[in-house]
């Protein structure tokens, strides 16, 4: 079966600063990748190429057969990659429900799906958790609900693969289950996950496979259990 | 009866008693007064279906209208032009700037978009400024006929004519801030990053919104001509013109299709009637205080306001 | 006709005005550049400026650069006070883009028009023993109104560029644009920094207003002018660099310079944002900027 995304040799400088440095992996359908490495390794900055906020220097992304240089960002929406963002960014002065009129209107009206978009919103609260809220302004929300939100609007998009850029950085243990649950459901669509995370327990349980970044550079790339005994892993986390 | 209906009946209405006062009044002076404070209302309007929907703030509205204007008079001294004409040859060349400047600049920073818009305003001043078919600096002079249509005066006429300017801009504001348009330039403006990420085409709907504000610039200008019935750059180019079409929808409120045409109606009567008693200069003073008091106390405007009022209330 | 006397006078020329430019500019290419503040009413400041230079020079009969000078703190101090304004309303909240354009544009608006309340709008000048004089190197003039700016305005601006590069504060603004929490890391505070570099923005445009009406009569409304300039300045010397601004500044002037001698003076205020315009179309980071 073919990868769903090949990432080649991806390169990314700021001025005199490498954030990637020939970054390469792949991931397969339905797949659950944790995305791993100490501050500043370029794990942002690697799906920030992908999502197309910011263009690399070098390399190739290549979702579904198709190179996505030159696309831009909402294009490579409406092919079915969404992400969530490391700080939350909700549409500040809209309600819950039109943050997610939003993806639902252009995404899935770009795709000609047809149908209800307002009850398809309210499903995908529901499926947060956040049903019965669809009025209030995203302003006021709490920490988790924001992130509850941002997976709402990167789902509403009906992706393929899904990126979330420490989701559950900050939040309670039991806040914490209840995203992984929600993320865990994603497998009954096939739907491939690229996770950022800080928070080892979860990435390892989530994880099929683990990709490990060090100041750009691409360290390890297997199972969890591999990774996480990896020795190079353990320098880049804890030094010399 | 839905929001609809009551929406288009209000504006019918309101055209309705804009002919009726017409009918019923000759005292010119009110209509002078209406015309400007519409114009206002035009150009507030305008200045809110980019700046306030999609957040990119525009320094160079008088040069829009100044165009407008221009291009009205220019055609109007190679041909006897209904106004009609005018009006929509005004809107179609301020519309291609509008265009223009974002195609060059809406890449960019919202920033380096405000930049060229006053880079705009200044090149197009200086370019007819030079330019002695429309009078260069020292101005032109436009004798308006007597009468139009079935009015009883031209300044009459020009009223209704900035009035139903007035309604068609709340019809294509209103339109454009409820639809999935609205809803994606709101996306813009609260975070373009994560509206593109969210599927929206952001530089597609930044330029129609870019457009959309030229076009009902040139159509607030393309009149101003006839009404003022001299003209020369710098009144044409005239700050007060680029302060008010900011100050207005600021102070009306900015999310809102209505809030532009508040502030407007407010600000735009205030400045006609304290031109009798105060220099022009204080009145500018006064506007640029109120614009800088209101963005940092009361960004969201009249209309936030009251609605933060309404919100505590229940 | 183009003679080469025609010619080398208007490139030297270009170049006088040039470094004036560069003092003009810096104060934004530090606001803009190293803070990210729009400050659209950078050149209303200036003009400030030069009427503060306009009125002591008047009243007291003193040198123009030395009411510059003199007045330099008083204009850093604002300067701290808006940004103070600033960062409370804007900065914090995080709705700088939108609000702040309008914030400062509002602000150029109130110190035009209270210059114009207070002095009107007539032509200022100012009277100093060097004014009227000239230079002549061969068949090149240098008048003096236009070499002693040239001369204070260098100055200044390679003050500043040493100020930023080797003092610590100078590095901890540079600093600041680039890592806030490193910045807070090493003990020093972010706001406070910014803050003293708005100040210091705002204080340049003291000395580069006394420096203008040394050039020539100054009226309240000519900073509008100077808005195109000092931005095609800044955007084509590049985001942040002082260098970048000194080479712009100079191919603005030179520019400037030419046309007005072979084309006629009523173009060359569109030189400036025909820069502009062509910098954003063709490279938007500037000549020393980085993608």
């Amino acid at each position: 079966m073919a990868d769903l995304l090949e990432v080649r040799n991806l390169t990314k400088t700021f001025g005199g600063f490498t954030a990637l440095d020939s970054v390469s992996f792949a991931l397969a359908p339905g797949e659950r990748l944790g995305l791993i490495g100490p501050n500043g390794s370029g794990k942002t900055t690697s799906i920030n190429c992908i999502s197309g906020t910011i263009t690399a220097h070098q390399g190739e992304i290549v979702f579904n057969g198709r190179n996505l240089a030159g696309l831009s960002a909402h294009l490579r929406a409406c092919l079915g990659i969404a992400r969530t963002f490391q700080i939350p960014r909700p549409f500040r002065s809209m309600t819950i429900l039109d943050n997610l009129r939003v993806p639902l209107e252009y995404v899935a009206v770009h795709r000609g799906e047809s149908g209800d978009l307002t009850a398809r919103g309210r499903e995908l609260l529901a499926r947060v958790g956040l049903d019965g809220r669809e009025a209030e302004i995203s302003a006021n929300l709490t920490q988790v609900d924001l992130r509850k939100l941002e997976l709402a609007r990167a789902l509403a998009a009906r992706p393929s693969l899904l990126i979330v850029d420490e989701v559950m950085a900050g939040l309670a243990s039991a806040e914490v289950e209840e995203i992984l649950a929600i993320l865990r459901a994603l497998d009954a669509e096939n739907v491939s996950v690229i996770m950022i995370e800080h928070i080892m327990q979860a990435v390892m349980g989530f994880s099929e496979r683990i990709v490990c970044l060090d100041a750009g550079r691409k360290i390890a790339d297997g199972a969890p259990r591999d990774v996480v005994a990896d020795p190079q892993v353990e320098r880049a986390y804890l030094g010399e | 009866m839905s929001r609809e209906v009551a929406f288009w009946a209000s504006l019918a209405a309101v055209l309705a008693a804009g002919l009726w006062f017409t009918g019923s009044y000759d005292n010119e002076y009110y209509f002078n007064f209406a015309y400007a404070v519409l114009q206002g209302v035009v150009m507030a309007i305008a200045w809110n279906i980019l700046g306030g929907f999609a957040g990119y703030v525009n320094f160079g509205s008088a040069g829009f209208f100044a165009v407008g204007a221009y291009t009205a008079i220019a055609l109007s001294k190679l041909a006897a032009l209904p106004m009609v004409v005018l009006i929509v040859a005004a809107g179609l060349v301020c519309g291609l700037i509008g265009l223009a400047i974002g195609l060059l600049t809406l890449r960019l920073r919202g920033v380096y978009f405000a930049i060229a818009t006053l880079a705009v305003a200044i090149v197009f001043e200086t370019l007819i400024d030079n330019w002695e078919f429309v009078g260069g600096a020292g101005g032109t002079y436009i004798i308006p006929p007597a009468t139009a249509w079935f009015f009883d005066s031209y300044v009459e006429y020009l009223f209704f004519v900035m009035l139903a300017l007035a309604v068609v801009a709340t019809a294509v504001s209103r339109i454009m801030n409820r639809s999935r348009l609205g809803r994606g330039l709101a996306a813009i403006r609260e975070d373009e990053v994560a509206a593109e990420c969210a599927g929206v085409p952001t530089l597609q709907l930044k330029l129609i919104a870019t457009t959309a504000m030229g076009v009902l610039m040139g159509f607030a200008g393309a009149p101003y001509g006839f009404y003022a019935t001299y003209v020369d750059p710098v009144s044409a180019f005239s700050l007060l013109i680029a302060v008010n079409a900011i100050a207005m929808p600021m102070i009306g409120g900015t999310e809102m299709w209505l809030g532009p045409i508040i502030g407007a109606l407010l600000l735009g009567s205030a400045q006609k009637i304290a031109t009798v008693t105060i220099s022009s200069e204080l009145n500018l003073l006064i506007v640029g205080a109120a614009l800088v008091a209101f963005i940092t106390f009361a960004p969201r405007g009249i209309v936030g306001l009251v609605g933060s009022l309404w919100n505590r209330r229940r | 006709m183009i003679t080469a006397e025609l010619f080398a006078n208007a490139v030297v020329s270009g170049v006088l005005l040039g470094g004036f430019y560069a003092a003009v500019a810096v104060g934004l290419s530090i606001a803009f550049g190293q803070l990210d503040i729009v400050n659209i009413a950078h050149p209303s400041f200036v003009v400030a400026g030069s009427f503060a230079a306009f009125a002591l020079n008047d009243a007291l009969g003193l040198d123009p650069i030395l009411v510059g000078v003199l007045v330099a703190p008083l204009f850093f101090l604002a300067g701290a006070v808006i940004y103070r304004v600033y960062f409370q309303s804007f900065e914090r909240t995080g709705q700088e883009s939108l609000r702040g354009l309008v914030f400062f544009f509002g602000i150029m608006f109130i110190a035009e028009v209270a210059l114009i309340l207070s002095y009107g709008v007539d032509y200022r000048l100012v009277e100093a023993s060097y004014i009227g004089g000239n230079w002549k190197i061969g068949a090149v003039d240098l008048p003096l109104r236009m070499l002693v700016p040239f001369v204070v305005a260098l100055s200044m601006t390679t003050a500043i560029w040493l100020y930023l590069s080797r003092t610590f504060t100078g590095r901890a603004i540079q600093a600041v644009a680039q890592d806030r929490l490193a910045l807070q890391l090493m003990g020093a505070d972010p706001i406070r920094i910014k803050q003293h570099a708005f100040g210091l923005a705002v204080a340049t445009a003291a000395i580069a207003g006394s420096l203008l009406i040394i050039i020539g009569p100054v009226e309240p409304s000519i900073g509008r002018i100077y808005i195109g300039k000092v931005f095609a300045i800044v955007v084509l010397g590049g985001m942040g660099s002082i260098s970048g601004t000194l080479i712009a500044a100079f191919i603005l002037g030179i520019a400037e310079s030419m046309v007005a001698t072979f084309a006629g003076p009523s173009w060359s205020n569109a030189v400036a944002f025909g820069i502009l315009l062509v910098t954003l179309a063709v490279r938007p980071q500037g000549l020393m900027g980085r993608t």
